[in-house]
């Protein structure tokens, strides 16, 4: 008895001084980090951009729409996007992948305080301001003050206004560039695997942040009584200038020959082991809009955008149509693919992902020149974009300057009497399976192309594409008060702030 | 194992063969309340097996051993008696009718022993014969109808089916509703009661509330189910040897229409007419087309038709253009046995039991397999004061089912509802021989032979347990006992999946009929995985309990410390491209492994104490209160406290003159309090914040890290419930009925809740103490034992009730819904969970607004809250009638008031099997009670808008089908559970009753009859496709094969 005890008294002792030990296990987390450098969050952030804004499953309503691309007959139709249907639940992701990625460039905002870090603070600020303005340009108004305020209890960030939240943007890309222009001589060098847009090359992010915010002003070029704002806000950084010829904002982690580690656009279409996603290659074919332009213009890159269905023959199908009865698969074109052709539109595993392109920044200054924003020649900087275009796609200069001086009326600058005309028809065929977003704002913003047909489903809920998308399903559910606050939402009729049509 | 039975029989004969000098005792039986004789008594040997039950006349007579001492006589609702053997051979006995089974006692937590009349709140016990009436292999099946507010869910059937477990239905939101088990004293995880032998159970008590169950703290609110295992009893060695064989078939099969064939919208311009020819005068179907998946074809016409293309050789099918029932010819008959062996022995210083079990299943979908094989040790020994007590057991569970196909990873039963009613699906089953079978013979373009993947793709696991415990116990007053039970569960599950490599020929590659042929993106690369999980989890209980009396007052109690500790950890790889063909092994790739590891370990420790203080033995007050400190959540925030109190009163003993009552024979009230927890973290690291890798990253040399799309929350703390309870038990005429009958309301607040938030804020969801859900419910339990002796027939029943709904009072501050599954949300004021569902834009009167020109509906973008996902009413009823040793136990069960969103129509109207796709001979037709907006607001019935084709658009691609309104229907259902009849042959009478001392033979069925409304023309609506730990009832898909009826027989031998 008294053994016992005398047992059991030295266990409760042993239990209560090892009691703290055995109640601290999960203090520290063996299976994933509890905080992590800005060098190491940063290449995260960018891929994350990269693969929402080239996952052409979130944007295929603008190439379907806009006569890019159409749905193999062998497939259904589906009823919301060919009729125009938009629901809340339609194309979320870029809302909800571009908010995460928000937060991680805020972590690294918040983690480079030091004056030695701004390079990294600036660079978090230039790709927020990228991913702020494409949730404008998709949605309007969106949280933007109250977003990314966790810490401050903020669980449901109100919606503000989409105009004041561009022009607070075009204010940060400014401070982002003064951080940049006014780094010290010991800044943390950024390192090429966290940067893994230019390496650590400070000036081309500058020239970034300059070019968004020359985008981000044409786009509001038609609004009246904006020009006055529009030229102040580029003279303030007129002096960085912009993404010139072989400069463009492309991100590559490394891409690898290996499920879930591709380029997300080839990844869509292709699988490491050579064989095509079902749903992909067979699902998506050309557009009869954008074929029948281009062979009319005898363009070279048509071959790189879209395959001959035989021979050389291209034909696309518009969206919908059901009398005549659609081509075939087999009479159609698919998106322009070979294996281990960088410049075809599907591309390869390992091709680097856009974000801006060179020829996308001559285009918007060929445009800003047209208009009087910038100065300097509307001509070479069109023949200059249309030239890095064809580079892009795989075709040799030569092949260029052939093209960009035939006498196509919708071609060759001094032919086309339309200039502004002229530079968004080439800039809506260059962008194709390129920079979807800025399509779809061009053409809001401008009614450019004209010659669109659009879809041809008898039972379409309006003759022309909604002019913007509805606001996602779980903002809906979580964050009801804020989204009715905005107003009645209508796909059709609630146009963002710069669409002057 | 079958030669060790044999072997142990042998053993056991000799040594029965050895021992046989007897006598006969013989006597009749007769009532003490009215001098009648009682049939059906059983009488026997006390401390052996031997016995006899009375006949029609209440005679019996027993051969018993020369120095058997003691006679036993039991009855249901009767009291049992004993009387002790000298020299008699002839022993009558008058039996009194029983006010309650005073004695029993019940096992609740911890092991303590409580009287049933103590328990100030509702319990049940479900013993083994019970239990294994129906032959089931798995206890939970075997629960299923016969507790009040016990819900069994078996959410898919197969060669192992997927249980669900709740009492008293769901209490929390997201975190796990199912019910804590512990066996034998060491708790368990609910899925080991898939691995556990039912027949070595001797019974299940089921602590119902909260109340009962509280001194497990912080994994009490879910309720308890205390098994505990047989034990050696005292006698002679006992040999039972058992055989189970029963077989399952296919049920019930949603409603399909065998009137049109394959097509979907091929034009014969476009394509090859030998493959899509317009059949018949028929045009406004599609033209049938030979290789289609979907069935809008023209209508059967008996004509031969190609099926399929032409194979390289130039050959092909022909086959008549008739439907057929070529979905159940899929289905196969499942065939499960049973194969048992317990051997057990006591004296009075020790006993032992030993069992081992066999099962082997196949399903009813071709290769489906699951077998388990256990074995179970326990045995105990006393010495004086201390004594020691230990289990040990073993099981290990293979099971192996078919995976997704090779191209868009659907499930076999996908696939066999998109084979048009002309294909005799069966005949292609020879996947290697029939040149129609394989991959490019095969006549779907657009889905492979669902053989294919039965072959093919596999998913297999082989789960290992290991459960031990020892329990020593030592007693130096009869007062006081000091107590330790340490149990250590230990088991590996191993998962292995594959799937081949499927090239398909050139021919197929170059997509011949120009329609998108699924081998245009062929060849589909093989892929393997590999999942491996271990738990480690070590408990320790050490208890001081007393039980003395001082006068009118008595007082037991307990106090002690638990301690739990768990590991686990899991290691994954997966090869996404396999090369060599049949090498499932992730060296065998190209490419990147997918590769995961993760270690988790918790701890907590508890110290609780538990009195019980009775007066005059009729009233009883109960209190227990526990202290938990827990590891996962951070130090300020750990210890916790739950208390809890209950209380009983006999009014019958309290004033006996109501005994005297003929009426009324027990009178019962009581009541219960309790606080309970529950820390409801998947990551027991959930209060760090974390950065796993990104996605895609490493790429190479580059590393990448991403924020959690979690937002974690170091203030986390445990889930509160807090339960009251009342109730009363009353026995009428003299014990023959019996009706107990409870009322609660549980309230959980501060919900571990991932509550989705707005993406704006920079996370997905975000983990907070929130919400508050409340419980109330009502459970009835009726028992009937009239003593009928008409003809020698005996009768007992039962009915048990349970009625219980809920209502969310709260979320989060400002929030009304939360979204947790396909269509099941939290919604404040509602039922949880409500379902929510697509719908298509109605009038107010709820009359389907279609379109003027084209008759079609739009989609209405709201989506409509059309019921609740759980049961409100839970209803079992039993009868067991006796007859000279033959036996006939029914139950039948009914649960309602909850809806079912069917969403394995959407799939069969995508495919236009369903019958309700041919109702209107797929021609154009008004949809029924639609209206049109003639001008805003106004609605005139449509007599007009005809849908210009009610076929593949209307089917496929109207807002029709993309909603899931159409879908819903109520959940309700009877079933016929079990149905079990067994005869006791009298082994006496053949064989003397030396050697085999019983043997029983019987007939067992499950599930054979299942009664839906009839708007449910789709499947089981216990079926549930979001899995067992999700609490997201309330849909069903592909997923779930069709419902199952199992019968076959059982033979039960004791030697």
């Amino acid at each position: 008895m008294n053994k016992k005890i005398f047992i059991l008294l030295i266990s409760l002792a042993l239990l209560g001084s090892s009691c703290s030990e055995f109640l601290s296990v999960n203090e520290v987390n063996p299976n994933s980090a509890s905080k992590v450098p800005a060098k190491l969050l940063l290449p995260a952030a960018i891929n994350n951009v990269a693969s929402t804004m080239n996952n052409p499953r979130n944007f295929e309503f603008v190439y379907l729409w806009h006569g890019l691309w159409s749905i193999s007959s062998g497939y259904s139709q589906p009823s919301g996007l060919v009729q125009y249907r938009l629901l809340n639940s339609s194309y979320q992701n870029a809302f909800q992948l571009s908010y995460t990625t928000g937060q991680n460039l805020t972590e690294i905002e918040k983690g480079s305080t030091d004056p030695k870090d701004a390079g990294y603070k600036a660079i978090a600020m230039i790709l927020k301001a990228y991913i702020m303005h494409n949730l404008v340009d998709l949605w309007g108004n969106v949280p933007y003050s109250e977003a990314f305020k966790t810490e401050e209890g903020i669980l449901k960030p109100k919606y503000d206004d989409q105009k004041a939240i561009y022009e607070d943007l075009i204010l940060k890309l400014d401070a982002a560039i003064k951080l940049i222009q006014g780094l010290p001589a010991d800044a943390t060098e950024i390192p090429a695997s966290a940067d893994i847009i230019f390496h650590g090359d400070m000036t081309k992010w500058a020239k970034l942040a300059n070019t968004i915010k020359l985008r981000m002003l044409v786009h509001q070029s038609g609004m009246a009584g904006r020009d006055a704002y529009i030229k102040t806000a580029i003279a303030t950084t007129a002096s960085v200038g912009y993404l010139g010829a072989g400069e463009s904002a492309l991100s590559n982690p490394g891409y690898l020959n290996s499920d879930g580690k591709m380029n997300p656009f080839y990844a869509t279409f292709y699988k490491a082991d050579g064989s095509s996603q079902s749903d992909g290659v067979t699902y998506y074919n050309a557009g009869k809009g954008v074929v029948t332009f281009m062979t009319d213009n005898a363009d070279p890159r048509l071959g790189k955008f879209f395959n001959p269905y035989s021979g050389t023959n291209f034909a696309g199908n518009t969206l919908g149509i059901t009398e005549p009865a659609p081509l075939t698969a087999a009479n159609t074109s698919k998106l322009g693919y070979v294996s281990g052709s960088k410049g075809h539109m599907i591309g390869t595993f390992d091709k680097s992902a856009p974000l801006l392109t060179d020829f996308e920044s001559l285009f918007v200054q060929a445009e800003a020149v047209e208009r009087g924003y910038i100065t300097g020649s509307g001509k070479s900087l069109y023949n200059s974009a249309l030239t890095q275009s064809c580079l892009y796609m795989g075709l040799t200069a030569a092949q260029a300057t052939a093209f960009i001086t035939s006498e196509k009326t919708n071609v060759n600058y001094d032919v086309a009497s339309n200039k502004i005309n002229l530079i968004l028809m080439q800039k809506w065929t260059s962008l194709n399976g390129i920079a979807p977003v800025e399509i779809w704002t061009d053409y809001r913003r401008s009614g450019i192309p004209n010659f669109l047909t659009f879809t041809q489903d008898p039972n379409k809920a309006n003759a022309t594409p909604p002019v913007r998308l509805l606001y996602p399903q779980r903002e809906i559910s979580v964050n009801n008060d804020n989204v009715v606050a905005v107003g009645t939402i209508d796909a059709f009729t609630s146009k963002i702030f710069w669409q002057n049509r | 194992m079958k030669k060790i039975a044999l072997l142990l029989a042998f053993f056991a004969i000799g040594l029965q063969v050895l021992l046989a000098q007897t006598k006969e005792i013989s006597g009749k039986v007769t009532s003490a309340d009215d001098g009648g004789s009682i049939p059906g008594v059983s009488v026997s040997v006390k401390g052996t097996t031997l016995g006899t039950i009375t006949d029609m006349d209440g005679m019996f007579k027993l051969k018993v051993p020369q120095d058997a001492k003691t006679l036993v006589f039991s009855f249901v609702g009767m009291a049992t008696q004993e009387i002790a053997l000298g020299s008699q051979t002839v022993v009558n006995v008058k039996m009194a009718s029983e006010l309650i089974s005073v004695d029993e006692v019940v096992v609740t937590a911890f092991g303590i022993k409580r009287k049933p009349k103590e328990m100030g709140v509702a319990t049940q016990k479900v013993d083994n014969q019970e239990l294994t009436t129906a032959g089931v292999s798995n206890v939970m099946n075997g629960l299923s109808g016969k507790v009040s507010g016990l819900q069994i869910n078996t959410i898919n059937n197969g060669v192992k089916p997927d249980t669900k477990i709740t009492l008293r239905g769901n209490r929390h939101f997201l975190a796990s509703n199912q019910a804590l088990v512990v066996l034998d004293g060491v708790p368990v995880s609910a899925t080991y009661l898939n691995s556990i032998n039912p027949n070595d159970i001797d019974n299940v008590n089921v602590l119902k509330g909260a109340s009962a169950a509280a001194l497990y703290g912080n994994d009490a609110s879910n309720g308890v189910l205390i098994i505990t295992t047989k034990k050696g009893e005292k006698g002679k060695m006992t040999i039972k040897v058992s055989n189970i064989t029963t077989f399952e078939q296919v049920s019930y099969l949603p409603n399909l229409q065998k009137r049109f064939g394959s097509g979907s919208s091929e034009t014969t311009s476009n394509s090859d007419p030998n493959y899509t020819m317009w059949l018949g005068p028929d045009r406004n179907t599609d033209p049938y087309t030979s290789y289609e998946n979907q069935n809008f074809g023209p209508e059967y016409n008996g004509q031969m038709v190609i099926l399929g293309g032409k194979l390289v050789d130039g050959s092909y099918q022909m086959v008549p253009y008739t439907g057929m029932d070529n979905k159940r010819d899929f289905f196969e008959t499942g065939v499960s046995m049973q194969n048992d062996i317990s051997i057990s022995g006591a004296d009075e210083k020790s006993n032992f039991y030993l069992s081992a079990q066999d099962v082997r299943t196949t399903g009813t979908i071709l290769d489906d397999t699951n077998s388990r094989s256990s074995v179970r040790m326990a045995a105990g020994k006393k010495y004086g004061k201390f004594s020691a007590d230990y289990t040990l057991s073993f099981s290990q569970t293979s099971t192996s089912l078919s995976g997704g196909d090779m191209n868009q990873d659907r499930p076999v039963y996908w696939n066999v509802l998109n084979t048009p009613a002309h294909v005799a699906i069966r005949s292609y089953k020879d996947i290697e021989n029939n040149p129609f079978a394989t991959v490019d013979g095969y006549f779907n373009a657009y889905y492979p032979n669902p053989y294919w993947q039965i072959k093919h793709s596999r998913r297999n696991e082989k789960r290992n347990d290991i459960l031990g415990s020892v329990l020593l116990a030592f007693k130096p007053y009869e007062w006081l006992e000091i107590s330790n039970r340490s149990g250590v569960t230990f088991n590996t599950i191993n998962n292995h999946n594959y799937k081949d490599e499927a090239i398909y020929n050139s021919y197929s590659h170059s997509d011949p009929w120009s329609q998108g042929h699924m081998g245009v993106t062929a060849p589909y690369a093989g892929n393997s995985s590999d999942q491996m999980r271990q738990t480690f989890i070590l408990t320790n209980d050490l208890l001081a309990s007393f039980d003395k009396s001082f006068g009118d007052i008595s007082l037991k109690g307990v106090i002690g410390t638990s301690l739990y500790s768990q590991q686990y950890e899991t290691i994954f790889d997966a090869a996404s491209a396999l090369v060599i063909p049949g090498l499932y092994n992730v060296s065998n790739r190209v490419g990147e492994p997918g590769v995961s590891q993760a270690t988790l370990e918790r701890n907590s420790l508890g110290v609780f104490a538990d009195a019980t203080v009775g007066y005059k033995n009729y009233a009883y007050l109960h209190f227990s209160g526990r202290n938990d400190w827990d590891s996962r959540l951070t130090q300020d925030n750990r210890s916790f406290f739950y208390p809890a109190v209950d209380a009983s009163v006999i009014v019958s003993d309290m004033f006996p003159s109501i005994i005297s009552n003929p009426v009324l024979s027990f009178l019962k009230f009581r009541g219960g309090w309790s606080q309970t927890g529950q820390i409801a973290l998947d990551d027991w690291y959930g209060t760090l914040p974390s950065y796993p890798a990104a996605g895609g990253f490493p790429y190479g040399g580059n590393a990448g890290f991403a924020l959690s799309t979690t937002l974690s929350n170091p203030l986390l703390k445990p889930e509160q419930t807090v339960e009251v309870e009342a109730g009363f038990e009353m026995s009428f005429f003299k014990n023959r009925i019996h009706l107990e009958a409870n009322a609660y309301k549980s309230n959980t607040k501060d919900q571990t809740i991932p509550a989705t938030i707005s993406a704006a804020t920079g996370y997905y969801s975000a983990l907070i103490n929130a919400g508050e859900l409340e419980n109330k419910g009502i459970e009835v339990d009726l028992k009937i034992t009239p003593i009928l002796s008409v003809g020698g027939f005996n009768w007992n029943g039962g009915i048990n009730y349970a009625y219980l709904t809920s209502k969310v009072l709260s979320i989060i501050e400002g929030l009304d819904e939360i979204p947790i599954a396909q269509s099941s949300y939290i919604v404040v004021g509602e039922q949880f969970p409500a379902i929510k569902v697509t719908d298509v834009k109605r009038d107010p009167e709820g009359h389907i607004i279609v379109d003027k020109n084209s008759g079609l509906p739009s989609t209405e973008p709201a989506l409509q809250h059309v019921g609740h996902g759980n049961p409100n009413h839970i209803l079992g009823v039993n009868s067991d009638l006796n007859y000279k040793g033959l036996r006939l136990s029914v139950l039948a069960e009914y649960r309602g008031g909850n809806v079912i969103n069917n969403r394995v129509g959407n799939a069969l109207d995508f495919t236009g099997i369903s019958e309700h796709s041919a109702a209107n001979g797929r021609q154009s037709f008004i949809i029924p009670g639609s209206v049109i907006e003639t001008s805003p607001g106004v609605f005139t019935p449509n007599t007009t808008a005809l849908v210009r084709e009610a076929s593949r658009q209307f089917w496929v691609n109207s807002s029709y089908h993309t909603t899931d309104r159409g879908l819903v229907t109520s959940a309700a259902f009877w079933k016929l559970r079990e149905v079990a009849l067994t005869y006791d042959v009298p082994v006496k009478a053949i064989f003397g009753g030396d050697v085999i001392k019983n043997a029983q033979v019987g007939l067992v069925g499950r599930n054979l009859l299942m009664f839906r409304p009839k708007a449910n023309v789709w499947t089981d609506p216990e079926f549930n496709a979001s899995g067992t730990t999700s609490n997201a009832v309330g849909y069903t898909t592909e997923d779930q094969t069709p419902p199952t009826r199992t019968y076959g027989f059982s033979i039960k031998l004791t030697f």
